[in-house]
């Protein structure tokens, strides 16, 4: 009813006050701000930005080669396309053999896994780069141990990933990988919940396989969850920035760079670049490529409700 | 009851309307409640009628029309502003406090200058009233459903309301204890001289408690009465199938050269109607099983059908009894000793049927009324 | 019979050890940086970490609270101070307007709410450069210093929280039965009263997983830190544990110390409220 917010702003208008002077306004200054060179107003930053060619701050490479740097955009775009499927097929598989086969101290499991969305990003980037240093990280000693750097010719593969272009980015993607399964095993897990048992028991009785029961029977259900994850992952892999500042400051040679980290850049060499326009026309730029797959997420959690 | 006042209107609804979105929930209501009067909403769900009594409480604005509670235009004003007191049909006992802090907490949010004491002594008058005492310091969670109901209604006293307003407050009870609760909550108001209006679906609540009760369907109101006049005289095939247990037989019935028409039976010599088609309308209580076709009384039609089947329900039976597709009820107090399939007259009283127009469904006169006994 | 039984049993017992494996070595980089926390980091370089330690030191420990140069004593409670403001103010204008969300209906609802969704979509380098500016400007014409102050980027914290909160306590609050607050209203109270008394009482396990969840989210932050935080007595304990980290040389001793100290408390609050924390994500992920 009309009366009941004119006689209730309090619940209203400080919260609104303070979300405009600190996220409203901001948001609004900083379109207006990537438009803006050298206290001029031109649209030339964002060619300025996009066909950078300077791989320390480059969005997209002119020539791709096999190894990175491809450009901070593109680096995130891979990041999506690997990140993505393989959490998602690992998470299903997890969840399906937690579930459905009895593994004793589950919940203590996947309490485990989730301990990666828990701690500080800057830290977890650390611990990748741990992982995979040469002398005490385990990924390069299993490389060796494995004389998968001799089998697959990439002699790299036993030392400290970060060091090398070919390798930095994905070191930091398997990194991901590692640190947000717990996430996904636990959505997914709670969709697989949500299955009725009498559907598995028939699949069974049917005589199917693990295999087809997983991906006939389980994963058409799981369709919607399945979706969720992806999008969440999505969101996460274009924001991405503590990780790779903390891991390898996106180097060696502008092979790790993300968009925020490229945005950063930008900032804090704002003399250089004529001001925080440029900055400010990357943030944008990951706005706008980020709007897309949130604005699915919200329309589909409103759509729920 | 010959109180000064106690007549007047009290809670008066008038032209009241009020939609949702594009669905109108209540449309021209007018209502009277008197001041100690035990008045029932009654209708299906969907009718309007808690709507109406949300209206009553100022938990709703109406779209246009007015509301007066004790001469004074209560329309829109706030709930607390209307003296007005409530209980829910989920009871909606605040779950983190003591029953006692439940029943309180009408005190003491208001600024009513009440101490400690006060609060105190006015808790436990109502407890004992309800007979909760014992379970001033359990959590809601701690109690059964019939016990969370009296506490309900222990807070919806505690501050001596002018008005009770009851949504549906016995429908979450199981069986037995919805009709205890029933006599209890009856003995309640007459005692206490509350202005009740009391939301129901269930027709035989309304019918055993209301002073006076008003059936709705559809947003509006069909028709306001005494139980007895609902029940004697409807004025709606509405509210006369609505209101009955089991419900009032309806017999489509065709008028041609003065004879009405139907499956089981013809009335020659009938005068006075104009209509072709109507409704002629039974209770299954006023069918009676003719023994003896002879022995039919002057004045009494008689039906000719097959025994569908005998429901036993203790002290009476139900009589079902088909005429060509159609199945009738009666109600009688001895078995008919007949089996299924078996022929069957029942007989009634023309002063019983009641004709209904087949378009409005409003009552048109008694069969009474338009027939000529050939004797 | 026999047979299938045998090989169901073996089946799963092969699936366990699987995925306690897996578990394991899913864990092994935190058993790994733990080691080289309390090992000589020569030694871990020598004989690696993977071994029963025989003479555990705590100095990496001591070294990197109480050195100045590291000084994670002071960054810790630093991110204690910002981590606590920047999660009681949110929390509170949210719930506030998370309930006029729930129980108030009016012309420009849905126009606000969705402006709170927009918020929420939006990354945080879309907000930091005007925000810079105006805490520069602030102290210019007002003399009061937001920037490189743990009360300027508290107020960040919780402008970016509110948003999210807002959301997750309407979910909340649409779960409490409206026949509640409608007997509220008739008993008397106005709505403050019923915030106030009733709404949040009810809803403390919703408000506590808010909270935990913020709190952790102000104290893992990095981004806001480097961008607002100048001079190293107002660094919080992320933006310390930075420094440790040299541009060159990483002595691990140190970092892995630094990493351990700085993770706790995130890792004692999620063990002890592990419960919230998975209800409150599950919801998140679930409900889309």
């Amino acid at each position: 009813m009309k009366s009941d917010v004119r006689k209730n702003l309090i619940f209203f208008i400080p919260t609104f006050s303070f979300l405009a002077l600190f996220v409203i306004y901001p948001i609004i200054y900083t379109f207006i701000l990537s438009f803006e060179s050298e206290n001029v107003y031109t649209s030339n930053n964002y060619y300025k930005v996009l066909s950078e060619s300077n791989p320390l701050l480059m969005l997209i490479a002119k020539n791709i080669g096999p190894s990175p740097p491809w450009g901070a955009l593109l680096h995130n775009i891979v990041w999506v396309l690997i990140h993505a499927p393989v959490t998602i097929i690992l998470s299903l598989v997890i969840a399906y053999i937690i579930k459905y086969y009895n593994i004793k101290g589950s919940s203590l499991i996947k309490a485990l896994l989730f301990l990666g969305m828990v701690i500080p990003p800057v830290i977890a980037g650390f611990i990748i780069r741990f992982m995979f240093d040469e002398n005490i990280g385990i990924i390069p000693k299993i490389m060796k141990l494995l004389s998968l750097d001799i089998i697959l010719g990439i002699p790299e593969l036993s030392k400290t990933w970060m060091n090398y272009p070919s390798l930095a980015l994905f070191s930091l993607i398997l990194g991901s990988i590692w640190l947000w399964l717990g996430f996904s095993i636990t959505i997914i897990s709670a969709g697989m919940e949500a299955i009725p048992k009498s559907h598995i028991e028939i699949a069974k009785v049917f005589g199917a396989s693990p295999f087809k029961i997983l991906f006939k029977v389980i994963v058409p259900e799981l369709k919607p969850v399945i979706l969720t994850v992806f999008i969440l992952t999505i969101l996460w892999d274009l924001k991405l920035f503590d990780i790779v500042y903390a891991s390898t400051g996106g180097g060696p040679g502008g092979s790790s760079t993300v968009l925020a980290l490229i945005m950063y850049q930008y900032f804090i060499h704002a003399s250089r670049y004529g001001g925080y326009g440029m900055s400010a026309t990357v943030a944008v730029i990951l706005t706008l490529i980020t709007l897309f797959p949130a604005l699915i997420y919200i329309y589909r959690s409103l759509k729920r409700s | 009851m010959g109180r000064e006042g106690m007549n007047e209107d009290y809670i008066k609804l008038i032209n009241i309307n009020k939609k949702f979105g594009k669905t109108i929930a209540v449309r021209d209501v007018n209502l009277s409640i008197k001041r100690e009067e035990f008045f029932a909403l009654l209708g299906p769900s969907g009718c309007g009628k808690t709507t109406t009594l949300r209206i009553i409480a100022g938990l709703e604005y109406p779209d246009s029309g007015k509301v007066f509670i004790d001469g004074i235009d209560v329309t829109y004003k706030e709930p607390r502003e209307r003296d007005v007191a409530m209980v829910f049909q989920d009871y909606a006992l605040y779950p983190h406090m003591t029953v006692f802090d439940n029943i309180a907490f009408p005190l003491t949010i208001r600024k009513s200058g009440l101490t400690k004491i006060e609060i105190n002594e006015k808790v436990h008058f109502v407890a004992k009233l309800l007979g909760i005492e014992e379970l001033l310091e359990r959590k809601p969670r701690q109690l059964s459903g019939g016990q969370q109901q009296r506490v309900a209604l222990a807070r919806a006293l505690v501050r001596n309301p002018k008005v009770w307003l009851m949504d549906e407050p016995l429908s979450n009870l199981d069986a037995l204890l919805r009709v205890q609760m029933r006599a209890e909550l009856k003995k309640l108001q007459k005692d206490l001289k509350i202005a009740t209006v009391y939301v129901t679906h269930d027709q035989i609540e309304a019918l055993t408690m209301a002073d006076r009760i008003a059936v709705m369907d559809k947003g509006t109101i069909i028709q306001v009465g005494t139980p007895s006049e609902i029940y004697n005289n409807p004025n709606n095939v509405f509210v006369a199938t609505f209101i009955g247990s089991p419900p009032m037989n309806i017999l489509e019935c065709n008028m041609e050269d003065d004879i009405i028409k139907y499956a089981g039976f013809q009335i020659k010599k009938v005068i006075g109607i104009t209509t072709n088609k109507f409704y002629l309308g039974i209770r299954p209580e006023h069918l009676k099983i003719v023994n003896n076709i002879n022995e039919v009384a002057k004045n009494e039609i008689v039906i000719k059908g097959k025994i569908y089947v005998i429901e036993p329900l203790g002290s009476e039976f139900i009589v079902n009894v088909k005429i060509n597709d159609h199945i009738i009820k009666a109600k009688t107090l001895q078995s008919p000793q007949l089996l299924s399939g078996e022929e069957v007259y029942l007989s009634f009283n023309v002063n019983n049927a009641y004709i209904f127009d087949r378009n409005s469904g409003k009552y048109l006169m008694k069969l009474i009324d338009i027939y000529q006994d050939k004797n | 019979m026999k047979i299938a039984i045998q090989r169901i049993k073996w089946t799963n017992i092969f699936l366990n050890i699987l995925i306690w494996g897996f578990a394991v070595l899913w864990i092994s980089p935190f058993i790994g940086i733990f080691m080289t926390s309390v090992l000589p980091y020569r030694e871990v370089i020598l004989y690696g970490w993977l071994r029963i330690p025989f003479d555990i030191s705590l100095s990496n420990y001591i070294t990197v609270l109480t050195d100045p140069l590291y000084d994670l004593a002071k960054g810790y409670k630093n991110s204690l101070i910002v981590a606590s403001i920047g999660t009681i103010i949110p929390m509170f204008l949210a719930a506030l307007t998370a309930y006029g969300f729930t129980y108030f209906n009016f012309t420009l609802k849905t126009l606000l709410f969705g402006l709170i969704l927009f918020m929420l979509t939006v990354p945080q380098q879309l907000v930091v450069i005007p925000l810079f500016k105006l805490y520069i400007d602030i102290e210019k014409t007002f003399g009061i210093q937001l920037i490189d102050s743990l009360i300027g980027i508290s107020l960040l914290h919780s402008a970016w929280g509110i948003s999210w909160l807002i959301f997750f306590f309407k979910n909340y609050f649409s779960l409490i039965p409206k026949s509640i607050t409608d007997a509220a209203k008739v008993d008397g109270a106005s709505d403050l009263t019923i915030f106030f008394r009733i709404i949040l009482p009810i809803a403390i396990p919703g408000v506590i997983a808010g909270s935990l969840i913020q709190f952790t989210w102000v104290w893992n932050d990095l981004f806001y830190a480097l961008i607002f935080l100048i001079s190293p007595d107002k660094y919080v304990i992320t933006r310390e544990v930075l420094n440790i980290k040299g541009q060159y040389h990483v002595d691990w001793g140190l970092l892995s110390a630094g990493s351990i100290i700085a993770m706790t408390l995130p890792l004692v609050i999620y063990i002890l409220f592990n419960k919230y924390f998975i209800k409150g994500v599950v919801g998140w992920g679930v409900k889309a």
